[in-house]
């Protein structure tokens, strides 16, 4: 004997053909079990027929629906699982390098040139670029810490879906030169 | 042909005809109801709309998760619930262009109300649940069982399983997998816009890119299936649970944790539950034979 509300699992297959079969059932089963498989029997027909069609177009809209924007890149809010797609595509990469003394580059390091030695504590906009604009005045502020005379070349990239686009390839100095005369 | 029209009506049982404890459902429909307030709850206050139109569609919010929460005529607060969902996704979200309610955890939270409403989720734990034992009481009759129809929470797993299919597919870029989209994320979140660098570090984060990948495509069919679940849901929660610590992505994590109870069998979790509520397990239904890879939840031969 079940307990009252212990759970079961049954799979409701009853056809037209079958309804004698089940008739036969509702006469021989407990009360309990008369009560529910009565409401079964009453989901023959169109109510069968009406979940089937809407968990059909449910499960296609499920699946298939996010194929419309991901695939055929459609406009219509359906749901498109895209997490992280766009997600800091605002990002740009800077490296700042000079001159080396015995011929070459070396890398300049943008948190010790403008007095910040630890990273994590540096002002936002000197730890993360997100506007060419700002690349260019931290370029010009390291210009303006490191010396007029010495050249300061800056590589910028942007985040992109597929990587990295070169913004600024770094072979020009970016330092305002000098004023006649100054040294 | 014989083992096609197997599979096909293994796969309808599996859909439309299996029956089963409602608590699933119910324990949805109390998490689901939860998120949706700590998601929304601090903006739909009457006060920030009453006049710009969506004043009736808070009331309408308040009064039908209220409703739910408690499991008060489910069948008509949770497709009410459904619809404010919805409205907010699609009304104030792509509509009236509130971007922040476009995002993928809403739009998840909202679909998953819809499904919830084709589920028998008041059948447990609930004002109606009491008040169906008190009728039952009362005419002498035994308990009402915590049974229902279970296609709901099928919809709902697909779902989520299409969720990770198509994020998944959305991955298959050079720019993801060579690792460089991660490396952008984590400059954007953590490092600064200073090169992180190849080597061993770059490795990683192509090691990080597949492995995320991989792991998505295998959630979007490995739930399905007994054998499958048991070492991918471990893997999901930690995977959820990083990226909500990492990178901050609202109710999507608990979310995603809570539609993982729509993929293991409904009698299972009613039994689950027993055995932790100190109850005599019930007696376990007989192990139903299973094509080797069916889902779940499917009697044949019946």
């Amino acid at each position: 004997m079940r307990p009252p509300g212990a759970a079961r699992t049954r799979v409701n297959r009853v056809t037209s053909g079958r309804r004698s079969l089940v008739w036969l059932n509702f006469a021989l089963t407990s009360r309990e079990t008369r009560y529910r498989r009565t409401a079964l029997t009453r989901q023959t027909g169109r109510t069968r027929v009406a979940r089937l069609v809407v968990f059909v177009l449910s499960a296609a809209f499920i699946i298939l629906a996010p194929a419309y924007r991901q695939v055929l890149h459609g406009e219509v809010g359906v749901p498109a699982w895209q997490m992280f797609g766009d997600t800091s595509l605002w990002v740009y990469k800077i490296r700042f390098e000079t001159d080396a003394a015995g011929g070459g580059r070396r890398e300049l390091d943008r948190f010790e040139v403008l007095g910040y030695p630890d990273p994590l504590t540096a002002p936002r906009e000197v730890r993360l670029v997100i506007k060419q604009a700002q690349a260019r005045e931290l370029a010009g502020k390291i210009c303006e810490k490191v010396g007029g005379d010495q050249p300061v070349y800056m590589r910028l990239e942007r985040a992109e879906s597929y990587g990295w686009t070169t913004v600024k390839d770094g072979r020009e100095n970016v330092c305002p030169a000098p004023a006649p005369g100054v040294r | 042909m014989e083992t096609r029209t197997g599979w096909l009506r293994t796969a309808l049982d599996w859909a439309l005809r299996t029956e089963g404890s409602t608590r699933s459902s119910a324990l949805i429909r109390i998490g689901l109801v939860l998120l949706l307030w700590a998601r929304w709850g601090s903006e739909l206050t009457f006060t920030k709309h009453l006049a710009d139109g969506n004043l009736p569609m808070c009331v309408v919010f308040y009064g039908s998760t209220t409703l739910l929460l408690f499991g008060v005529w489910t069948k008509v607060s949770a497709p009410l619930a459904a619809l404010s969902t919805l409205w907010l996704v699609y009304g104030m979200g792509h509509l009236q262009g509130v971007e922040a309610y476009t995002h993928h955890h809403t739009t998840l939270l909202a679909w998953s109300m819809v499904w919830l409403a084709l589920t028998p989720c008041g059948t447990s734990y609930s004002v109606d649940r009491w008040l169906a034992l008190r009728r039952a009481e009362r005419a002498g009759r035994p308990a009402p069982p915590e049974t229902g129809a279970l296609w709901g929470l099928r919809l709902m797993s697909l779902q989520v399983a299409a969720l990770y299919y198509w994020t998944a597919v959305d991955k298959l870029t050079v720019g993801f997998l060579s690792g460089e989209r991660l490396q952008q994320m984590a400059m954007d979140y953590y490092t600064g816009s200073s090169e992180i660098g190849g080597g061993l570090v770059g490795a990683l984060f192509v090691v990080v890119a597949w492995f995320t990948v991989a792991t998505e495509f295998a959630l979007a069919f490995g739930l399905f299936f007994r054998r499958t679940r048991r070492w991918l849901v471990p893997v999901g929660l930690v995977l959820h649970g990083g990226i909500h610590v990492l990178l901050g992505v609202q109710t999507f994590t608990p979310t995603m944790w809570l539609l993982y109870l729509a993929f293991f069998p409904a009698d299972e979790v009613h039994r689950f539950i027993e055995r932790l509520s100190g109850h005599p397990a019930p007696e376990p239904e007989p192990e139903p034979s299973l094509p080797e890879v069916a889902p779940d939840g499917v009697q044949v031969g019946q």
